[in-house]
């Protein structure tokens, strides 16, 4: 796979050369145009990509835009046979990561992705241009984005997507808290005239995580221009599985069915899920002046995934319910749902306007199914409801904008605006059964009689003493200034004044320039600060479970930083984490149909939040004693103790070639490279002992966020289409990233995807993803896949899509 | 095993670098032009092509005896395209003479006239103006088709669209081919 993986490159490189001598310049282009193309080719000529991240004025050229800007279409979308936004994205996007953790509680659900090796919650979502609350899920588990809460891209229908664009630059001074690694701009599709019927069905090659989809897009035109486009999709998902055997004693020594062939017991990799999503994007126009507008999304999901398996002479199990053990399975139901409604308009002064109000609201239902509580005996149920959390969103804003004629070579944009926003947290308690201790010990085996572990297996709910409903609200007010001011120059200038109910304020800014060297040269750079306000889940959530230790029922604890036992051990309220952002990078047009860009980035974090390992009473007599006072053993909580820098480069180069048979290839390659890096100490509380790394973060953790990504990433993409065919040729690159003190080697993967166009506007298409069946390395002691790896291990995918236009 | 990693590093290094040099020797500076919009190069097509589908009132002079008068009204990104594009071109067979307007009572002899963005505001007067003249009138704003402009040029996800009114082209003389038809969107048929 290696070197038919460097072959590829080697001959793509080479037709990118070749294939270049016989571009045409602008000029030539524009007479070519002319000259040679029908009506109906010139129906199909796509113009250059424009993105309205990054700038309150006009959408950007790409190739003209102060900051790096990515844009994925919806055709490119559609080629790929993901049915989940983040995946599609991963294989646009380099620097964006997305693995698969399984055995991961909720995580296993709402994945969390990063960007430039930053987190999740690092990084702003706007569709259409407005703010999209994030899950309500705090990610507590060893995984990638351990601690962070982000935004469940995957609640967005893809077929409801224009196109997504991704800034890859900070630019909190513009767009507020979390546009610290960038922002990821959804549009949603207008126009009211596409109406398309598709449905896609797939499989591993072997043999499970069955797909079925079907997606339904119907557009209606409105009086002036307006339009409704509503997308909704039902998706089935079946898991996929790749545990390891175990090997371990399942039975009670002596019982015959010890030598029984070992078998496949956990459940490791996809969850089983339904999704049932909608989306809708609208616009009435009132009168020349006036426009209102609506978008939303709805996101129903039901998931299932395992926890670890129980075996039969487990204390934790109760041998008349599950005589050959059992295996807990994790059930949670999210329901996400966003709407923005607003009006839009331009004054006689040429005053541009928008007034808006978003409400969005995520929730996670956990139920547990086929476990016990342990305590209750043969009377314990198998089926329990363990509570959920739930976090909502209200955002106003007004924005005002205006083309300025202040003597530069153009008219300045200058932009202002103010924005309200009120959020809420929530945690519910689940059944009692969930979380109680029932007072009954284990019945049998040698253990017989000793305390046994509260709540349900798997995933014990929250109790009464988690339940909570915590807010805050925040005002902000931002001015932004945009323009070519000299000959060659443009410059972008954004300060950004924040208040927040919870943590105080925050004053950002950024200063953005670009200087067209000569008509095919741009250079770029741009210098700022930016913030992230703690999440409301990093403050507030809390949960406890039981632990058996030397027959002592412990509590183990997630506290809350008000906590007074987190107090204690030196937790203090969050603050935001504060950044500092430097970028700089070119842009070269050598022709019309081909471009290269390069730029390096600086992103410096300080009083980033971390979420603290396991502290125990092992730590100090000192920390014993504070977690005696309520019966802990082992707690975690957040608190703002690290500085990080992050630096990295992104190489871009597009080419489109166009065939006298109506064809057009179009080839890009993508390159990444990213370097995190924690500075200095880490701060930890004097209460905990001696200042020391390992106090707050573990080596793991550290490793996880210093190491646990691939620090490059190459995507080389060959996209032919003609009258008839859409062929898309994918070859990935993830580099070596390091997890449980293992250095994982680069994995390359080919997707490819072929579409035949047939008469009656139908489209047949198939596909695979890792074309070679490619596996990441595995975990050198057992053997087990790991959970970082950035494209999971599934192996490899084929799937048939089938497209109707009516 | 890890000799053979460096030496694939190294392999790769060189096909970068021979890369790079490869295209500085392709493009030298001297060859570099200006990379216009795709968008506004496309529409500047548009204003020559879509005459060959159209069929202007029986009672305009408009033959090859004649020049075809193009006219571009308000601050325009398409002039320079325009111009560059169309001076020494044929337009149904005719030479033509282009017409960079300010004023609206300065388009009586047109017989095609774009109508730019700039003039959003004014868009009602205009087309009062235009009205019951052999003039076709084509813009890029938001409804025109419905304020009674005849051709409106739009975008959907990165392709130029052309929705036409076909009532008031009719109302104004001009006949619409239908291969221009079939592929536009077409209202008040």
């Amino acid at each position: 796979m290696s070197l038919l993986a460097k072959q590829l490159v080697t001959i793509m490189i080479i037709s990118l050369s070749q294939l270049s001598l016989v571009s045409a310049t602008s000029n030539e282009n524009i007479e070519t145009l002319y000259d040679n193309s029908s009506l109906i080719d010139l129906f199909n000529v796509e113009t250059d990509a424009k993105a309205n991240v990054g700038s309150r004025g006009k959408a950007v050229n790409l190739l003209k835009a102060k900051s790096p800007v990515d844009i994925i279409t919806a055709e490119q979308i559609n080629s790929t046979g993901y049915t989940e936004l983040s995946q599609v994205l991963q294989r646009f996007i380099a620097g964006f990561n997305f693995p698969r953790p399984s055995i991961k509680d909720g995580t296993d659900h709402i994945r969390p992705f990063t960007l430039r090796g930053m987190s999740s919650d690092q990084v702003l979502v706007l569709v259409n241009g407005k703010r999209l609350h994030t899950s309500s899920l705090l990610h507590v588990n060893g995984t990638i984005g351990r601690g962070s809460t982000g935004v469940d891209l995957n609640t967005i229908p893809l077929r409801s997507i224009e196109r997504v664009e991704v800034l890859r630059d900070g630019a909190s001074a513009q767009y507020g808290s979390d546009a610290i690694a960038g922002i990821i701009n959804i549009i949603l599709k207008s126009g009211g005239e596409e109406r398309r019927l598709s449905s896609t069905m797939g499989q591993t090659y072997k043999g499970d995580g069955e797909l079925y989809q079907v997606d339904m897009h119907y557009g209606l035109s409105l009086p002036r221009d307006g339009f409704i486009d509503m997308t909704a999709e039902l998706r089935d998902r079946n898991p996929t599985n790749r545990a390891i055997i175990d090997t371990r004693q399942q039975y009670f020594d002596g019982d015959s069915k010890n030598d029984q062939v070992a078998t496949q017991k956990n459940r490791r990799g996809d969850p089983d899920t339904q999704n049932f999503l909608f989306a809708l994007n609208s616009e009435l126009p009132l009168s020349d002046a006036i426009i209102l507008y609506l978008h939303s999304s709805v996101n129903y999901r039901e998931g299932e995934a395992g926890a670890f398996f129980r075996r039969p002479l487990d204390n934790r199990n109760v041998r008349d319910i599950y005589p050959d053990g059992f295996l807990p399975l994790i059930a949670p139901n999210i329901v996400d749902y966003s709407a923005t409604m607003g009006a839009k308009g331009e004054t006689d002064f040429n005053l541009h306007w928008d007034l808006t109000h978003t409400m969005g609201r995520n929730s996670i239902d956990y139920d547990v199914k086929e476990s016990l509580n342990a305590s209750l005996g043969t009377n314990s149920p198998t089926f329990f409801n363990a509570g959920g959390l739930g976090y909502g969103q209200h955002t106003t804003n007004l924005d005002l904008s205006k083309e300025l004629e202040v003597g530069f070579e153009q008219p300045i944009n200058l932009a202002t605006g103010f924005e309200w926003r009120y959020e809420s947290f929530k945690i519910t308690a689940g059944d009692e059964a969930s979380y109680i201790h029932g007072g009954i010990p284990v019945l049998d085996g040698e253990n017989a009689g000793q305390i046994t572990m509260a709540g349900a297996q798997g995933f014990p709910g929250f109790r009464k003493a988690n339940e909570l409903q915590e807010d805050r609200h925040n005002l902000a007010s931002y001015i932004d200034i945009d323009g070519q001011f000299y000959d060659r120059w443009s410059l972008g200038l954004a300060g950004r004044y924040e208040y927040y109910s919870d943590f105080g304020s925050s004053l950002t800014g950024k200063i953005s320039l670009a200087y067209q060297v000569i008509d095919d040269i741009l250079l770029r750079g741009s210098v700022g600060t930016g913030f992230r306000a703690p999440s409301l889940q990093q403050s507030y959530f809390n949960s406890t479970s039981s632990i058996n230790i030397d027959n002592n029922l412990l509590s183990t604890s997630t506290l809350s930083v008000e906590s007074p036992v987190a107090n204690a051990l030196g937790a203090r309220p969050l603050q935001a984490e504060q950044s500092q952002h430097f970028t700089t990078g070119f842009v070269y047009q050598p022709l019309v149909n081909l471009s290269f860009s390069a730029d390096y980035f600086y992103t410096k974090i300080n009083d980033r939040i971390i979420f603290s390992r396991n502290i125990g009473s092992s730590t100090s007599a000192e920390v014993a004693d504070i977690l005696a006072t309520e019966n802990l053993s082992v707690v975690r909580f957040f608190s703002n103790a690290m500085d990080t820098e992050t630096q990295g480069v992104d190489l871009r180069a597009n080419y489109k070639l166009d065939f006298q048979n109506q064809g057009q290839l179009k080839l890009t390659g993508l390159y990444h490279y990213n370097k995190t890096k924690i500075i200095g100490q880490i701060r930890s509380p004097s209460v905990l002992g001696n200042a020391n790394d390992d106090i707050l973060f573990s080596e793991t953790d550290r490793q996880r966020l210093e190491l646990g990504q691939p620090n490059e990433s190459l995507i080389l993409i060959a996209d032919y289409n003609n009258k008839a065919f859409n062929s898309v040729f994918k070859l990935i690159k993830a580099g070596a990233f390091s997890e449980q003190q293992q250095r994982l080697s680069s994995q390359w993967l080919v997707d490819v995807d072929i579409a035949y166009r047939l008469p009656k506007y139908v489209t047949i298409a198939v596909g695979v993803h890792n074309l070679f069946d490619s596996e990441p390395e595995r975990n050198n002691t057992d053997g087990a896949f790991l959970q970082s790896s950035p494209y999971g291990y599934n192996g490899g995918f084929y799937y048939l899509r089938l497209v109707a236009d009516f | 095993m890890y000799k053979q990693k460096i030496k694939c590093k190294l392999s790769y290094k060189k096909i970068g670098f021979s890369l790079f040099l490869f295209f500085l020797s392709v493009f030298p500076l001297s060859a570099w032009t200006y990379a216009a919009d795709m968008e506004q190069q496309l529409k500047t097509v548009f204003l020559g092509r879509l005459p060959s589908f159209i069929q202007w009132p029986t009672d305009v002079k408009i033959n090859e005896s004649q020049s075809f008068e193009l006219c571009l009204l308000g601050d325009n990104s398409l002039n320079a395209l325009v111009r560059s594009l169309y001076e020494n071109k044929l337009i149904k067979g005719m030479p033509v003479n282009l017409h960079f307007l300010t004023k609206v009572e300065e388009t009586t002899s047109c017989h095609l006239l774009f109508i730019s963005e700039s003039k959003r505001k004014n868009m009602t007067e205009i087309l009062d103006f235009t009205k019951n003249k052999p003039i076709l009138t084509i813009g890029e704003t938001r409804g025109f088709a419905e304020k009674e402009g005849m051709i409106q040029f739009y975008m959907i996800a990165q392709k130029v669209r052309i929705k036409i009114n076909y009532q008031v082209a009719i109302h104004h003389g001009f006949k619409i081919k239908a291969p221009l038809l079939s592929i536009a969107n077409v209202i008040n048929r």
